[in-house]
């Protein structure tokens, strides 16, 4: 596949380049200063490539969480964020940092613990909507994305609303959706999640394949569509719960990237996987960039720059009936 | 890839159930490798359930189905998959898939999961595309094709998952006359070449290969007659209380017949 190869070019190059990218000129010079004992060591060595790491592997995971759920609910605009899942994480990373809640597991801090746990509810929440109904039509799938995004958007503004005036500001900042604030130790929250989670999407590929024919079809070419259900909404959960508890929820990277690819290679997740998973973290990357430049000195959040792009994309697709009605058939 | 093919299956007093309702209720046959089965009965009759009770896809309340002595609950979709092929009255149509992605598909209990699918699998696809007729379809997307395409599509589909057993849910029933006679042909074709298993839900009864198969009639759910095809021409009072519907036998000179229902005008009925 030289396309594929192409891609995987163009990102390596995307992450390569992003650290020299920003509101402070550097140069070579800091290659050599590793342990950053100059200003410009610091900007580069702690700041802009933990954040370009970071944000990479958030833009991967959210692409790649796309991709599963589109497959699995057979429509191109369910993502893990149109459906309320980022938000479950959301709710559930900000009562950790509401409640203080210290971390119960090594190594793990309480906000991706909760996240994770957030992002389960939720998910398992539309998983018994859609059996219970039988199917989901596009309208009805995306209302209750937004009647669960409502309702725990308000949870949250509860939540910050009763917080410390510090915790408060922190609370806002981190639901914009962001990389800004990170350095390699939530680089390293996050990696576990996100390598997780793509390598066994990535494995699932012949089988997300049938799944986005039809379940029956599914079911009589030797899918197990109980366990893998099982599987998916889990490694789903996990890499929203640990990418949101860490740059928050950032919008419509998930519906981009997927669909732009399946424009360019088709349908087979053994090929789409890979450069889903590579053009994610390049797009995410990239708009940091453009977050963190833009309206220098002060940046956006890279939420927001998603958001800029991706609603119109979201309309574009809803326009011109990409967004065809294909509910869930049993 | 080493497990040799199921050779036999056996449905035993079966009965499944939707809420409190019997959809199918002691329905018993056995078929070796190589005999098929007609199953004919009134539109609800529980004809598609009973293929779905046979791959599993609904439970069964009580009874039992053995593929090959062993009891379908204890088989896993894979195992299932290369027993049986399934081809369903109403296809699930993929967007944005071509005709060859989606029968590839079909190879997924045959292919080696790390390798995914290799060349060997995309030849058997090509085969079946071939034998099919619809080798120049494969670049087509699955959404471009029309009725008639689409279950061509979906027996090479079948075909390319080499099962023993072939479940056909009315193949020809969006199919005008040609198609029909070609595809019931192929059925035929693939039945002898292959030694295959064809269990065939259908509404003509005047398919004349199926002469030496088993013939299971469904009514609400019960078995109304379970025999051959060959004894159809006899069976016209069976056929008459099965369909609620006065038949005719025509058995032509060279001892061929022909079953058909007799219309009659509003009115006019006749006992």
């Amino acid at each position: 596949m030289t396309r594929a190869a192409i891609i995987a070019l163009v990102a390596l190059a995307v992450v390569i380049l992003s650290p020299w990218w920003g509101m402070e000129p550097l140069n070579w010079s800091v290659l050599g200063d590793i342990r950053a004992h100059t200003p410009a060591g610091v900007i580069f060595w702690q700041i802009r490539i933990p954040r370009t790491l970071a944000a990479f592997l958030a833009g991967s995971a959210l692409a790649t969480a796309g991709m599963a759920f589109q497959a699995y609910f057979r429509n191109p605009l369910a993502t893990p964020y149109t459906l309320g899942v980022s938000s479950g994480a959301a709710v559930g990373a900000a009562l950790a940092i509401r409640l203080g809640i210290p971390a119960l597991v090594p190594f793990l801090p309480a906000t991706a613990l909760f996240g994770f746990l957030g992002a389960m509810a939720c998910t398992l929440l539309l998983y018994g909507l859609t059996r219970l109904r039988g199917g989901f039509s596009t309208p009805a799938l995306l209302l209750t994305g937004v009647a669960l995004s409502f309702l725990l958007s308000s949870v949250l503004l509860a939540l910050q609303y009763t917080s410390s005036l510090h915790d408060a500001y922190r609370l806002l900042r981190w639901m914009m959706g962001g990389v800004g604030m990170v350095g390699y130790e939530a680089v390293l929250t996050m990696l576990p999640f996100v390598v997780a989670g793509v390598v066994t999407i990535g494995l699932m590929s012949d089988t997300l394949d049938l799944l986005s024919v039809g379940e029956t079809t599914a079911m009589t070419r030797g899918v197990d569509v109980d366990r893998l259900n099982r599987v998916l909404f889990f490694v789903v959960s996990l890499m929203i719960g640990g990418v949101v508890s860490v740059c928050g929820p950032i919008g419509f990277v998930g519906i981009m990237v997927p669909h732009t690819c399946r424009l360019l290679f088709g349908y087979r997740h053994r090929v789409l996987f890979p450069v889903v998973a590579l053009s994610g973290g390049m797009l995410l990357t990239l708009c940091d960039g453009v977050a963190r430049t833009i309206i220098a000195p002060a940046e956006l959040p890279v939420g927001v720059v998603t958001a800029l792009i991706g609603g119109p994309f979201f309309l574009f697709l809803v326009l011109t009936g990409h967004a065809s009605d294909r509910p869930r058939g049993n | 890839m080493t497990t040799p093919p199921v050779t036999a299956l056996e449905c035993r007093d079966i009965r499944v159930l939707a809420g409190d309702k019997a959809i199918l209720d002691g329905i018993s046959f056995s078929l070796r490798a190589g005999e098929s089965l007609m199953v004919i009965g009134p539109n609800g009759s529980g004809k598609t359930t009973l293929l779905h009770a046979l791959l599993g896809l609904v439970p069964v309340a009580s009874g039992e189905i053995l593929w090959d002595h062993c009891p379908l609950q204890s088989l896993s979709r894979l195992d299932i998959a290369r027993a049986a092929a399934y081809m369903p009255q109403l296809p699930e149509c993929p967007p944005g898939f071509t005709v060859f992605e989606y029968v590839l598909t079909a190879r997924y209990a045959r292919r080696q999961s790390w390798r995914g699918y290799t060349s060997g699998d995309r030849d058997i696809v090509d085969a079946a595309l071939a034998l099919t007729g619809m080798s120049g379809f494969s670049r087509r997307p699955v959404v471009s094709l029309s009725g008639g395409e689409l279950q061509k599509i979906l027996l090479a589909a079948a075909v390319a998952q080499e099962t023993p057993f072939l479940l056909l849910d009315e193949p020809a029933s969006f199919l005008d006359y040609h198609h029909q006679v070609e595809i019931m042909a192929l059925v035929e074709h693939l039945r002898r070449e292959r030694n295959l298993s064809v269990i065939m839900v259908t509404h003509d009864l005047n398919i004349p290969f199926l002469a030496g198969a088993r013939l299971l009639a469904l009514k609400q759910g019960r078995t109304l007659y379970y025999g051959t095809v060959t004894e159809l021409p006899r069976q016209r009072p069976m056929l008459e209380s099965l369909y609620d519907t006065p038949f005719q036998v025509i058995t032509t000179d060279d001892a061929k017949w022909f079953i058909h229902p007799v219309f009659s005008t509003r009115g006019e009925e006749k006992t």
